[in-house]
């Protein structure tokens, strides 16, 4: 039987399920005491769950068991039918429809697990009911001070300038509340500067927040002058203020008492910030989709802006003008801001393509009848949303690959004195302007005569070419149409060949390699581009030209005298701190005209891969943020140059792709 | 001496009423006008300590008199009187000098706070 057959039906009727959820939760909102209603939801969620799981749409049966667990609750009257569990479930039904339509047309799942988690946290919440309502509850509020924002403080304060956290209550019959705030900020600014506000400003603009908000101001005015100023003003219930702490802790919590009595039911699970947005109403907010290419622009335009700030405050560097100099933090404040939050549009964490490994592996592992454990590191490297998408199925195929030609069975393992069970190591991690996904098991390599046979058999070497060299066998295995399975199992081998992947791979900018050492290891490389990326870069002059090499790779600079410079076969090396590093001229390195001069000369020490060297500059400029533009046509190969970037001064500075010069 | 105060207002209802909380918290109504261009005219006239001021009224608004008002006298205590939903001329009339706000329908204690917050 064909299940496809039915998903017409089944798409027809789940999105009939899904409204008569949104009504059915629209009632029971205004009259929770309707059970009736409930359990009709009940019902719509177990049916969808069954209807699910026969489609084989895993996810969204997941999905609805879990939901199916809370109306349960609800149904049983274990749950409180409180704003929040309602928010919960709205919230969750605008999940559920976004998973219903991305399984439908078969698109990539979005993330839905923290919907999971805080449904789960309601199912989970011990003795829900028993809690009295009248227990004074708390809500947090929570001035997160970025690192930015540390800095502005720590600058403030060294001028003499005080730091104030202050966390204003409004009466709960506040009419308009965001006017209210913005008469307070009126008033605060008058005497400080608002570093920073939680709610954000535009939250508090649009009153997403209960009757509590906290700030943070830099000023000179003494703490009770501000504090009686905030308390003069009209509709306030409560100020409390105090020294901003700027220790070492990132978040800094306040907590402060929040009368309202229906906000009872708080979870551990559920974080703080969570819990905030959840008691908001957020049924309005749904995906949008946005052309990439839209995106595109508008990070290439926030780009050009952050250059442009780079020129205005090296303009502006000279004077000692301190309300010029609060403008301008002003301004580089908030366009560091936009910088992430438009970078931030476009980045995603591989975590949503690694997601789905462990339940893959755990199926393969079981068809296969071997025993693999996998490993994944590095989920949170942030890349490129389009990589992340195109990514996904060649490292199914690759890891497909590791289980059915790299890893053997538990008995073959243990007969070659191999632990029984097989390691699969799935790691993504940043190395410069790069990504390196690696693909890494700890099975039978390659059997390089295996392949050379197979590459004779299929033309595709000549057969008195004697051995093959690892490098060539490797190659081989990336040639259309080569592959090594004996038989075409269910896992892989299905036409597709690793070509499919290096073809992927390669349209995405990037390189793929495999390296194996035969009987105990394969491991495949695969180095994909953060192209677009803002990076923070040091600046370094060679030969006239202005590089800039990017932060993540540089570890120090060092002075190095000639006579410091010894030669090991023939190569410079110099002692730091009894390792003996390779020492290059980047000039040569880069074919631009030596450095002619008598030292002493300026050192950039740089690691890739665990490997360090010395690379020697004629200046250092300093560090500074970059946008990287690559390079196209025959600037493309360029080895060395990893692409250029514009800097404040309207000059064209080439960024170093450090991991080809360390050879 | 107790504070004086100017109403304004478009409706003799609103003003009347202002009058009744305004004068039993122990402050004088010294005049009332019925638009913007009566205000500035008044105000120039009576230099009250505080003037009340509704948003929309004929002949000159009430941001516009605010605005008029200010250019007389910087330190003008001027508290706006809006209706729900009037959010973006509230805070215009905010950053045009007012010193607060006040929403209909008024609560009386509320309109006593931001006499005695700002009329002092």
């Amino acid at each position: 039987m064909d299940i496809n057959a039915f998903k017409e039906v089944f798409v027809a009727e789940a999105r009939d399920y899904l409204q008569s959820l949104n009504e059915d939760l629209l009632s029971f909102e205004q009259n929770t005491d309707d059970i009736a209603t409930v359990d009709e939801m009940f019902r719509a969620a177990h049916s969808l769950k069954g209807m699910a799981g026969t489609m084989g749409f895993d996810e969204l049966a997941e999905f609805t068991h879990e939901m199916e667990s809370v109306l349960d609750l609800l149904r049983t009257q274990e749950l409180e039918p409180t704003p929040e569990v309602i928010n919960v479930l709205f919230g969750s039904l605008d999940t559920l429809e976004v998973l219903l339509e991305e399984t439908i047309s078969e698109g990539e799942i979005s993330p839905y697990k923290q919907q999971i988690a805080t449904l789960e946290a309601l199912t989970t919440q011990e003795s829900i009911t028993s809690m009295p309502f009248s227990e004074k509850s708390e809500n947090q509020v929570a001035v997160d001070l970025d690192e930015f924002n540390r800095e502005t403080i720590k600058q403030g304060i060294s001028q003499g300038f005080s730091a104030y956290t202050i966390i204003v209550s409004l009466r709960d019959n506040t009419i308009l509340k965001s006017v209210r705030v913005y008469t307070i900020f009126q008033a605060l600014e008058d005497v400080s500067t608002i570093i920073q506000s939680n709610p954000s400003a535009q939250d508090l603009d649009d009153e997403k927040f209960d009757l509590t908000f906290g700030l943070i101001v830099l000023t000179k005015e003494k703490r009770d002058d501000i504090k009686q100023l905030v308390e003069n003003i009209p509709e306030i219930a409560n100020v409390e203020i105090r020294e901003t702490d700027l220790s070492e802790k990132i978040e800094e919590e306040v907590i402060v008492a929040n009368g309202q009595p229906d906000m009872t039911v708080k979870s551990k699970e559920v974080s703080s910030k969570k819990t905030r947005t959840a008691s908001r109403p957020s049924r309005t907010e749904t995906l949008v989709r946005v052309e990439t290419e839209r995106l595109d622009k508008l990070i290439n335009l926030v780009g050009e802006l952050v250059i442009s700030r780079t020129q205005v405050v090296e303009m502006t560097i000279e004077g000692d003008d301190s309300v010029q100099k609060t403008a301008l933090a002003q301004l580089d404040r908030v366009t560091t801001e936009l910088q992430y939050a438009a970078m931030s549009l476009r980045m995603v964490p591989i975590k949503q393509v690694f997601d789905r490994f462990p339940r893959m592996v755990r199926d393969l592992a079981q068809s296969s009848g071997k025993e693999i454990n996998l490993e994944v590191f590095g989920e949170m490297t942030e890349l490129d949303r389009s990589i992340v998408n195109q990514i996904g199925d060649p490292l199914v195929h690759l890891i497909r690959n590791s289980i059915d030609h790299g890893l053997e069975t538990a008995s073959e393992r243990i007969a070659k004195g191999k632990p029984a069970m097989g390691t699969i190591r799935l790691e993504a991690r940043h190395e410069g302007s790069h990504i390196l996904i690696e693909i890494a098991d700890d099975g039978q390599g390659l059997n390089i005569e295996k392949i050379r046979q197979k590459g004779i058999e299929r033309g595709l070497i000549a057969e008195d070419n004697g051995s093959l060299s690892m490098e060539e066998a490797a190659e081989l295995l990336f040639h259309p149409g080569f592959s090594t399975a004996i038989e075409v199992t269910d896992l892989s081998g299905r036409g597709v060949g690793l070509d499919a992947v290096k073809t992927t791979v390669e349209s995405l900018s990037g390189t793929i390699e495999l390296e194996s050492e035969p009987g105990h290891s394969t491991r495949t490389v695969i180095k994909l581009p953060l192209t677009l990326a803002i990076i923070k870069a040091l600046l370094v002059v060679v030969d006239g030209e202005t590089l800039a090499i990017p932060i993540q790779a540089v570890r120090e600079n060092i002075q190095v005298e000639k006579n410091q410079i010894k030669t090991v076969q023939q190569k410079a090396v110099i002692m730091l701190r009894n390792e003996v590093l390779p020492l290059y001229d980047l000039a040569e390195s880069l074919g631009f005209n030596r450095l002619d001069s008598p030292g002493p000369f300026p050192v950039i020490i740089v690691e890739m891969r665990g490997q360090k060297a010395g690379f020697i500059v004629e200046d250092l400029i300093g560090q500074q943020e970059i946008v990287i533009k690559s390079l196209s046509g025959i600037g493309k190969d360029i080895q060395g140059i990893a692409g250029a970037t514009v800097l404040g001064n309207g000059k064209v500075a080439l960024i170093l792709d450090n991991s080809t010069l360390i050879r | 001496m107790s504070k004086t105060v100017l109403i304004t207002d478009d409706t003799a209802f609103m003003r009347m009423t202002l009058r009744n909380v305004i004068e039993k918290n122990g402050y004088s109504v010294v005049g009332e006008a019925g638009d913007g261009e009566e205000a500035v005219a008044l105000y120039k006239e009576l230099q009250p300590d505080l003037v009340t001021m509704d948003i929309t009224m004929p002949k000159m608004d009430g941001i516009t008199a605010i605005k008029e008002i200010m250019k007389i006298d910087s330190d003008a205590k001027i508290i706006v009187c809006s209706a729900m939903g009037q959010k973006p001329m509230v805070i215009e009339a905010l950053s045009a000098g007012a010193k607060d706000f006040l929403v209909k329908p008024f609560d009386a204690e509320r309109v006593v706070e931001s006499l005695r917050k700002f009329g002092s």
